[in-house]
């Protein structure tokens, strides 16, 4: 499963670009995050991959074919979105939350059946969060939310997630859960696209860090050649001091603010 | 691995068909012209095996041109109101959204309004009413569409505008009606009765709702999915715009039926929802059902008190009201109490 995007471009209003010519390639198995301000245009990025958003330059190509031409379910099928912590009107369950993930495996007329039913208690059992399938929505942490936000994309059964700063107003302890699950999604062959405004977990888990600055991609590498510049400190305006930590024979980063 | 078992059974529907059905057939028995339970099972009874004849030629009269579809029109516009209130509560993700949301109420009351007005027959006042309510909501959707904020909101205000709009226009009718005759008409019509129900209405009420409630049972898993955000739900593959306009027109087209043949009824597109989601939750593949059953069987209800208060009918929207409005209050302080 792959997905190009070929000099992509797009403006809400004639004046001013929020996407300005933007390319990139998502390779399978890959943990790629994106870093940028408030308004550099990452949902409006992520909303174009979705097919939300049509762009008035470029190409998106979802498996060698443009992504006009999938009907809404047949990108659910490939590609998951789980948006940042919110809350419901209605309160569902847990396992029906999950299992709404199963929308794009069934005809548009009929509900879930016991095959789907089955597959949301796998996926549920799995991410060791069957406790919570009687819980509502509402009424369970922020953490366990994400996570069954997560049950959620995988029920779609689609290999790219799409996730939209989904550890924002996550306590700390909640952050790193959501994020190694996350990362062991990649070991089974999901592509991750993820933006955060946590430079230090964009540099722990990701294999891949885009900066997005503008509308424009200023940075696409490794954590470590990116450790080695400057890029974030003017990303954020902020003097940025990057300390490289050697915990148990795997390369840490910490972002100190000098 | 846990397996759990969410199997939606129908025992669940159970209750709710027990009540519609005791209601059902006990307003038969019940009115200003009393038919003893007996009697009422015979003349019930004498239309399938022959049964000697024990009630009067009246008592059959009343039972089946007055009463019957009377009692039918009351089931049909009960579940109508109240399924409309529970889809578009659900599609404006607001549960306290009523089923007037998008000035079907308005532009249906003032097309009735001007049927009388112009002195015009019933079928006329019916259809004219019915075709001002799609008007309206037709419009609400055009400029709704125009804006460029959330799709929502923009429907919201587009829809209070031609509410407003349609308002003032019954209320200017009202100003230079006849007022020996037009205005209480139009008044009358306006506070919602079911009195003047035909047994012609029978086919135009009956085909109009159930063809508008049956795409929508089919389409109750994706009306789930379709709470969850326009962004989440188009992730989940779901054709939110298409959904959301054929959910709209659906609940338009039977509110419009509602206003064309009962007037304004008010309130039943909220409490009943409402109370389903309490007992239920707010799964549609368990609410939509159900809310069918309870709405048909509170609105017979509603009607059946409505004929026997008093010596005179009271009209059925002011019961809803009185009934609907100490129930809103209860769920905000309920509301509160959780916040």
């Amino acid at each position: 499963m792959r997905i190009e995007i070929k000099n992509l471009s797009f403006s809400y209003n004639s004046s001013q670009k929020v996407l300005d010519d933007i390319s990139l390639n998502l390779i399978e198995g890959e943990f790629v995050s994106i870093l940028g301000c408030n308004g550099a245009g990452k949902t409006t990025l992520f909303k174009s991959m979705l097919g939300f958003l049509t762009p008035q330059k470029g190409t998106i190509l979802l498996d060698k074919q443009p992504l006009s031409s999938y009907k809404p379910k047949e990108i659910a099928q490939k590609i998951a979105y789980i948006p940042q912590l919110s809350y419901s009107t209605f309160d569902y369950t847990v396992f029906n939350t999950v299992l709404m993930g199963t929308t794009c495996q069934i005809s548009t007329l009929s509900t879930p059946k016991k095959r789907e039913e089955e597959a949301v208690n796998s996926i549920l059992a799995n991410l060791g969060i069957s406790h919570l399938a009687h819980k509502k929505i509402n009424e369970i942490s922020g953490g366990e939310r994400q996570l069954a936000l997560i049950a959620r994309a995988l029920a779609q059964k689609a290999k790219i997630l799409i996730l939209d700063e989904i550890t924002a107003n996550l306590d700390y302890g909640n952050q790193i859960k959501v994020l190694s699950m996350i990362s062991k999604l990649t070991e089974q062959g999901y592509t991750i696209l993820f933006s955060t405004h946590n430079p230090e977990g964009a540099l722990i888990y990701a294999d891949r860090i885009l900066l997005l600055d503008s509308g424009k991609i200023s940075f696409s590498d490794t954590p470590e050649k990116l450790a080695a510049t400057d890029l974030l400190s003017s990303l954020y305006k902020t003097d940025l001091y990057i300390e490289k930590l050697s915990i148990d024979n795997k390369s840490r980063y910490i972002c100190i603010p000098r | 691995m846990t397996n759990h078992n969410f199997r939606i059974k129908n025992n669940y529907l159970f209750p709710f068909i027990l009540f519609f059905l005791l209601v059902f057939i006990l307003s038969f028995a019940v009115g200003k012209y009393p038919i003893s339970p007996i009697n009422l099972v015979k003349i019930l009874l004498s239309k399938v095996f022959p049964i000697e004849r024990t009630w009067s030629k009246e008592s059959e009269t009343i039972l089946f041109n007055i009463r019957m579809p009377r009692i039918i029109i009351a089931a049909f516009i009960g579940a109508a109101l109240s399924v409309s209130g529970l889809i578009f509560q659900g599609i404006f993700q607001n549960p306290l959204v009523s089923p007037d949301i998008l000035g079907t109420t308005s532009g249906a009351g003032f097309g009735a309004a001007l049927g009388l007005f112009f002195g015009f027959s019933y079928f006329g006042i019916t259809i004219i009413s019915f075709l001002f309510g799609l008007l309206a909501v037709f419009l609400v959707m055009s400029i709704g569409r125009k804006l460029n904020n959330n799709q929502i909101l923009s429907f919201v205000l587009a829809g209070i505008m031609i509410s407003s709009l349609f308002s003032s226009s019954t209320s200017f009718l009202k100003l230079v009606a006849d007022t020996d005759n037009t205005l209480p008409a139009i008044t009358y019509y306006l506070m919602g009765s079911l009195t003047s129900i035909r047994q012609s209405d029978l086919p135009f009420v009956i085909t109009l709702i159930t063809l508008s409630i049956i795409p929508l049972l089919f389409l109750r898993w994706p009306l789930n999915v379709l709470t969850q955000g326009e962004d989440e739900a188009r992730s989940l593959g779901v054709n939110t715009k298409l959904l959301r306009v054929i959910a709209i027109i659906l609940a338009t087209i039977m509110t419009s039926v509602t206003v064309a043949v009962g007037g304004v009824i008010g309130w039943v597109g909220l409490v009943i929802p409402h109370l389903i989601r309490m007992l239920l939750g707010c799964d549609y593949r368990k609410t939509l059902p159900a809310t069918i059953f309870l709405g048909a069987g509170f609105l017979i209800f509603v009607d059946t008190l409505s004929r026997i208060l008093t010596t005179y009918e009271v009209p059925i929207g002011i019961l809803t009201s009185f009934i609907g409005a100490p129930f809103f209050l209860y769920l905000l302080l309920r509301e509160g109490k959780k916040v």
